[in-house]
């Protein structure tokens, strides 16, 4: 089986997604597909899956021109897919969601027979390696073990080619590194691998070959063998690159943000944080790991005034914080969130109008009832430019801007008021690389200037670089606190794991 | 894999999810308990301890005698005070304990029944005769009902159920009047209603019109349009509305079995019906490929759609059958009930059978459990109608909304919508 992806072009409205995209896989080959967010490898697997139609270019396997217009006709071509967001229904078990749309039927009626599919996932499970329970519900299972369940759907569909699309995003180090196992299981067999990524390191680890994309475009595609990060690096961004953050020691001073004895549940009353003591002092970072989903959000929501504490107390140099956003924001903490356009910008207010979000209401923006556009048009206009926000206009609504841009405005407003503590959660998640580069020394720059950080990130490369102390959340409870000399991509790995 | 579990670092502590069922449960327990010491104490200590009541077991053409049926009012009372205690007890024992709907069934049916002997004391009703009433009451119910679960189980909601009995009630009484036919009524009823159920599916798959205006507009619409018809047309020329009336075909033996016999197995070709779609309808959407990609449908259509399954296909498909039955429905009310079409003679039946549906676990041998519950109350609200009761029966009728309100506010238990249900799914 060799499959070549030939001149593929996808146009969406005001981007070109695809520009004449080229990759090719061998049967037992395993290529990574590497490219930042916004280069096109999803919507290049999009076209492959069936799911969109490309404008210009064709999909060869085995020299032989294939069209595929729906997913069905994919997956008969003999290419499976395991999507970045799973797709298995949280309420079926391991069987019914493998089967479904090739299930084993019985008569004309189309009656399910369950038990022979059954068997015949057991048999596929031990063939490869992938140990999962046929009978469990799909909602019971964790995060690695929905993954297998989606590799078991590429496999009962006898697919050729695998695609996995950015698959280690919701994994710890240790599942990643039992998928890398499997993968590499699969590919041994005869299996064609594409693997979609924007982690250098891992695309090194994986690959045999990876083919890098830029702006829809192929850069060009090397050995794994015979290339290194930074060169990697270099050709995903187009520019020198650099991949660790310049500082210097901290100079660590009074504690600002203390935690005691926190308790929050999350929104469906499970108890999210536990029993969590923490301290960030003035002038040091603090950078959280975790995998997500293990308390990081409730916690960063309860600091930042919009959740309620269940037990313990939160304090802020001293002051107990109130459950009420406004009210923590004046007492000098700017939150980056975790979301930013759920919770960080209002999509259809101007860049001007999300940055006086936090002080509109008061002065120089607002007097009694009046409210002064002309005096916020010149405090963006100034901000627009000290922090390089790259936008038309300041009337330009913010949902139009790049992730990376719209990132700038927060960072922009939160950091244009007194801060003592930043709390920042995934500060660069999907953005490029010289975003992050951005973000990164801001954040540096504060810590210089003696502000308390706490960082929550789920991207183990972000903690590590940023972190005088790393703090690890598992099952919403820090299973520990290590010194950055300390930590070392395999402890806080295993401690992200929840081995102590 | 174990450690990796996200959220579960602490052992055997109950989740939300359980502690929130186990709370329900007290809820449900106390209620009960409240209720039943209400009845026992009403029943041994209030009401006269000579008063009875004669319930009538046969039909008097029967071919099967049984005596009459006398009970003491009082002991009724107290005897459903008891059953009530007794329910509470055994959710005090086990609060987590999933068969809640069952349970609050007994006890509903319990209730009416005591409430029903209550108010009829030193009367001689027909206890064949009201459980006949409430079969008839609680069919149309049914269909509702399932029809609700074809579209929900997609992903749909349906909220036009109501509006499509009444335009299939009207279409079949003109089209059976036409025909010089009721069962050539029934098809165009039907017919009616399958359009009606792809007009839905069009504004709210192809227009993506939000589910719950679109449903409520096709009610509003309905009923002007009936209304409309029935003053300038039907009621100039009765000729367009008189369908006649479907007969009913008795079960050989099955119909002389006392007491159930008539009311299950002595009915019209609806009855029947009814039944082959409850048993076909719950066997399919568990055990065959149908079932399975219609619950993937209403789950997470991106699973099924990433798969080659068309989605937007079964939508269509499950809201034209949705429509279907719920203009059998409609027919059913014309060619079974009165033998004419009638202004708002939906009477909320399409509301209902959404409840029924809730009540029901989205089940559809559920929904007949509920439908008989809100059947019985309508039955023993109309009998003491009949039987000249002074009495102002509106509470017995109340009764099924009360229930149907505590059930859907979460109250009293955990209902699971299916989880796509009401989201337009885009095609890529």
């Amino acid at each position: 089986m060799r499959l070549q992806l030939r001149g593929i072009t996808k146009q969406f409205p005001g981007v070109l997604a695809n520009d004449h995209v080229s990759i090719q896989v061998d049967r037992g080959e395993i290529l990574a597909l590497l490219g930042e967010n916004g280069a096109g490898k999803t919507t290049l697997m999009n076209i492959l899956s069936g799911l969109y139609r490309p404008d210009e270019g064709e999909i060869v396997v085995d020299d032989q021109v294939r069209v595929f217009r729906d997913p069905a006709e994919a997956i008969a071509a003999g290419i499976g897919m395991v999507h970045q967001h799973f797709m298995l229904v949280p309420v079926f078990d391991v069987t019914d969601s493998v089967t479904l749309g090739s299930e084993v039927v019985r008569g004309p009626l189309g009656v399910l027979d369950r038990t022979t599919a059954r068997a015949r996932i057991v048999e596929l499970s031990s063939k490869y390696g992938l140990d999962v329970d046929p009978d469990a519900r799909i909602e019971d299972l964790p995060v690695g073990v929905r993954q297998r369940v989606e590799i078991l759907k590429a496999l009962y569909r006898h697919s050729d080619v695998l695609v996995l699309d950015e698959p280690s995003a919701v994994l710890t180090p240790q599942e990643t590194d039992e998928l890398f196992t499997i993968i590499r299981g699969l590919a041994k067999a005869g299996t064609a691998i594409i693997f979609i990524s924007h982690k250098l390191n891992e695309v090194l680890e994986i690959a045999d070959r990876i083919t890098v994309l830029r702006l829809g475009k192929v850069v060009g595609t090397v050995r794994a063998k015979e290339t290194t990060s930074s060169a990697l690096a270099e050709m995903m961004v187009g520019r020198q690159v650099q991949l660790t953050v310049d500082r210097k020691d901290a100079e660590r001073g009074e504690t600002v943000l203390s935690i005691k004895g926190l308790q929050v549940r999350d929104d469906r009353g499970e108890i999210a944080v536990r029993a969590l003591d923490l301290e960030v002092h003035a002038g040091e970072i603090v950078a959280v790991a975790g995998v997500q989903g293990n308390g990081q959000t409730e916690l960063v929501e309860a600091i930042t005034g919009l959740r309620q504490l269940d037990a313990g107390a939160v304090t802020v140099s001293g002051q107990p914080i109130p459950f009420d956003p406004r009210h923590v924001a004046d007492m000098g903490v700017a939150h980056i969130p975790e979301d930013r356009l759920r919770d960080g910008l209002v999509r259809g207010f101007t860049v001007a109008e999300n940055y006086v979000l936090d002080s509109y209401h008061r002065e120089p923006y607002s007097s009694g009832i009046r409210f002064h556009p002309d005096v916020v048009a010149a405090a963006a206009t100034t901000a627009v430019r000290d922090f390089d926000i790259r936008t038309p206009s300041i009337t330009t609504d913010v949902g139009s801007l790049s992730g990376g841009n719209q990132q700038k405005v927060i960072v922009a407003r939160e950091f244009g008021r007194a801060v003592k503590l930043v709390v920042a959660s995934q500060p660069t998640r999907g953005l490029d690389v010289g975003s992050i580069e951005y973000i990164h020394r801001r954040i540096v720059e504060q810590r210089d200037a003696g502000v308390a950080i706490l960082i929550v990130s789920t991207e183990l490369d972000e903690v590590l670089a940023l972190g005088d102390r790393i703090a690890v959340m598992y099952g919403g409870e820090i299973v520990g606190i290590l010194p950055a000399a300390e930590a070392t991509r395999e402890r806080v790995g295993l401690l992200m794991g929840g081995v102590r | 894999m174990t450690t990796s579990t996200p959220g579960m670092g602490a052992a055997p502590v109950l989740s939300a999810a359980e502690r929130r069922a186990r709370s329900n449960g007290l809820i449900r327990a106390a209620i009960y308990a409240v209720v039943g010491v209400l009845a026992l104490g009403a029943g041994l200590f209030r009401l006269p301890a000579s008063q009875t009541t004669t319930y009538r077991l046969v039909f008097d053409n029967a071919a099967i005698r049984l005596p009459d049926l006398t009970v003491p009012v009082g002991g009724t009372y107290a005897v459903a005070g008891v059953i009530c205690l007794a329910v509470a007890a055994f959710q005090l024992l086990r609060p987590a304990n999933l068969a809640w709907r069952r349970q609050l069934a007994i006890v509903a049916f319990t209730l009416i029944a005591a409430v029903l002997t209550g108010i009829l004391g030193g009367k001689t009703p027909s206890l064949v005769g009201l459980i006949a009433a409430m079969v008839s009451f609680a069919l149309p119910i049914v269909f509702a009902g399932l029809a609700a679960i074809f579209a929900e189980r997609s992903g749909v909601f349906n909220i036009g159920i109501e509006g499509i009995i009444l335009l299939g009630a009207s279409a079949t009484a003109v089209g059976g009047s036409i025909l010089h036919s009721p069962y050539g009524g029934i098809l165009i009823g039907v017919f009616a209603g399958l359009l009606l159920g792809l007009l839905l599916a069009v504004l709210s798959i192809r227009y993506r019109v939000d589910q719950i205006i679109a449903g409520t507009v096709l009610n509003l619409a309905a009923a002007g349009i009936t209304t409309f018809m029935y003053t300038r047309i039907l009621q100039v020329k009765p000729e367009f509305n008189a369908p006649g009336l479907v007969g009913t075909t008795p079960i050989p033996g099955l119909s002389e079995i006392p007491i159930i016999g008539p009311a299950l197995f002595n009915g019209s070709i609806f009855l029947y019906v009814g039944y082959a779609l409850i048993i076909l309808m719950q066997l399919a959407i568990y055990r065959t490929r149908w079932g399975l990609r219609l619950r993937a449908a209403g789950e997470n259509p991106n699973a099924a759609g990433t798969i080659g399954i068309d989605v937007l296909q079964i939508r269509y498909r499950s809201l034209a059958a949705s429509g279907a039955v719920a203009g059998l429905g409609g027919a059913y009310l014309v060619v079974v009930s009165t033998g004419s079409f009638q202004i708002g003679m939906s009477a909320g039946i399409g509301f209902i059978g959404i409840a029924a549906m809730i009540f029901g676990g989205w089940k559809p041998v559920g929904v007949a459990m509920a439908a008989l519950v809100f059947g019985f109350a309508r039955s023993a609200e109309s009998r003491l109608g009949t039987v000249g009761v002074d009495v102002p029966t509106v509470f017995l009728s109340i009764l099924p909304y009360v229930v149907t309100i505590i059930v859907v506010a979460g109250l009293v238990g955990r209902v699971r919508v299916p989880a796509a249900a009401g989201q337009p799914y885009e095609q890529a």
